[in-house]
């Protein structure tokens, strides 16, 4: 299967294997066949090929002593971002709020920006935002749609998953996908 | 709500260190006839410095209870047991205190049972300093515990050595890990050291009587050494669990591999440095480091198979056992210790290289 550029929704009700797809992709599981993106695949090319995916988790999990500027600095010294990016991406999702406190008292809300946040540091080629619009407040939903529009216009790719209807009238989809018994079917 | 948090918070922990438990019972109570018993007791309560003894026990108990206690109700599954808590301060002190009265039970009974012995014998003071010990013991462990709960991730020791830390020494992988075992495993990690320390003090009780150095030394570091098997396997689990995310960063092996051998470095610094203070007198500095390094090279190369091979606990433990085994042979009988580091370090690569980024994990 081959996606074109532009920002994708994989649909499919809990347990059809979205996030499992995703984290596949993303190289965080292992999984039969390959998955290329400009030519480098995942399994050959496993270093070069991570700097073009960066991967927001449904869920995200994080070592509750770490602060959201630990897991920020560490991500930026291995993908690499400009400090002002940096900076702005911490302002948009509102992390500065909470930037030195530790994780483990952070709400699924927090983490969740957090985790927005980090998918977006290091200028990659595709984004894969796992039930991006979780947890999130109205603000940060909006932010986040005006976020991707403008990373898309750029030239940044994204999937997108979700179990139920995300902002359909305020992202441009270039494809809607549906899985369905193990199987990815284009349905527009 | 008494039954309730017995069943969901103090019946955890007694199953959790049922074998601790038993093997505390056995010592304590089945070596011992009654009347020795009592005679033990004597001892502990003619002087305050007797004293020491059972205390250091308890306080290793009381650790055990409060790490148990702390871990409990940070898992998501029990948040439950805190929201009971938070309902109001008066009914979190008072099932706080519930809880570790029948936590810290078989220390309570013990100290009950000095303190008959002592008025027995008519030492009302020490009668007083151990009323005054328990009150203090478990207002301490009721603080602490209420004080974590309003402030669950707060730990006071870590944010001292963060201010003291550059920052881009505090976001790498080597302090991520290093955090980890400080944070979670500070009670394992103790526990290694006591019995790799043991085995570095029989080193130096019958060095002296040993002809063999080299072979006898080989031996004794590398189980030294190998006492810490935990730590690859916690790092292991770590990096799989809850640093999950760095498998989607472009991180080269080789940077994880150098990274993980200095983590195991800092946590063998201890070991390293008695090593050298006391066995240079009886072999050359080159040789003592050749050892030395393939100590570490050999809990690198148990990351490295757990990275390959995907082991769970007891499986680990199981190759553990028998390479133990194997290393004691190839001593024994002289293996070259060149060929045996070139060979350790080969297969670290080797196993390391093939396995990371694949992540067969079980924990996926």
């Amino acid at each position: 299967m081959i996606l074109q550029p532009g920002i994708h929704w994989i649909k499919g009700i809990n347990g059809s294997g979205k996030s499992t797809l995703l984290k596949s992709i993303a190289g965080i599981i292992p999984f039969k066949g390959d998955i290329t993106i400009d030519h480098l695949s995942v399994k050959t090319n496993p270093v070069p090929y991570r700097r073009l995916v960066s991967y927001s988790e449904a869920e995200p999990i994080y070592p509750d002593f770490l602060t959201a500027n630990d897991l920020i600095e560490f991500i930026t010294g291995a993908r690499g971002e400009e400090k002002e990016v940096k900076g702005q991406l911490i302002q948009y999702f509102g992390v500065n709020h909470f930037l030195f406190q530790p994780t483990g008292g952070y709400s699924a809300g927090m983490l969740k920006k957090l985790s927005l946040c980090t998918a977006f540091l290091g200028n990659p080629t595709w984004i894969l935002l796992d039930e991006p619009f979780a947890f999130l407040d109205s603000q940060a939903e909006t932010i986040l749609i005006e976020l991707i529009m403008t990373k898309s216009k750029s030239g940044t790719n994204f999937i997108l998953t979700s179990h139920h209807d995300i902002g359909h009238d305020l992202l441009s989809f270039n494809s809607i996908c549906s899985i369905d018994n193990e199987k990815m079917i284009r349905i527009q | 709500m008494k039954d309730f948090l017995l069943k969901i918070w103090v019946w955890p922990f007694y199953k959790t260190y049922s074998g601790f438990l038993f093997v505390s019972l056995l010592f304590g109570a089945g070596l011992l006839s009654g009347r020795e018993h009592i005679a033990m007791a004597n001892f502990f309560v003619n002087s305050p410095d007797n004293l020491i003894y059972p205390y250091i026990a308890f306080l290793v108990y009381e650790f055990i209870s409060i790490k148990f206690s702390l871990n409990w109700l940070g898992k998501p599954a029990n948040r439950l047991i805190q929201e009971l808590l938070f309902l109001s301060k008066k009914n979190r002190i008072s099932r706080i205190l519930l809880v570790i009265f029948y936590m810290q039970l078989p220390v309570s009974l013990y100290s009950f049972f000095l303190m008959i012995i002592a008025v027995k014998n008519g030492h009302f003071s020490i009668l007083v300093l151990i009323l005054s010990l328990w009150v203090i013991r478990n207002t301490f462990y009721v603080s602490y515990i209420n004080h974590r709960i309003i402030f669950p991730a707060e730990k006071k020791y870590i944010s001292y050595i963060k201010n003291i830390i550059p920052n881009w020494i505090n976001s790498s992988y080597i302090m991520f890990a290093v955090k980890h075992i400080l944070v979670n495993k500070v009670f394992i990690l103790s526990l290694t050291k006591l019995v790799s320390f043991l085995i570095l003090y029989i080193c130096i009780f019958l060095l002296p009587t040993i002809d063999i150095y080299n072979r006898f030394l080989s031996i004794g570091i590398s189980f030294a050494f190998i006492a810490n098997t935990f730590l690859p396997y916690e790092l292991f689990k770590y990096h799989h669990i809850q640093l999950s995310f760095i498998k989607n960063l472009p991180l080269s092996k080789y940077k994880i591999l150098v990274q993980t051998g200095i983590v195991l470095l800092i946590f063998l610094l201890p070991e390293t440095v008695f090593i050298f203070k006391n066995f240079i007198d009886y072999i050359s500095l080159f040789n003592l480091f050749i050892i030395i390094l393939s100590g570490i090279l050999i809990l690198l190369l148990m990351y490295s198979i757990l990275i390959y091979y995907n082991y769970n606990l007891q499986d680990f433990i199981t190759r553990i056992f028998w390479g133990s085994l194997l290393l004691v042979f190839l001593f024994l009988f002289d293996f070259p210790t060149y060929l045996f580091l070139s060979l350790v370090g080969f297969f670290t690569l080797l196993l390391f290289y093939k396995g990371y980024y694949k992540f067969e994990a079980i924990f996926n």
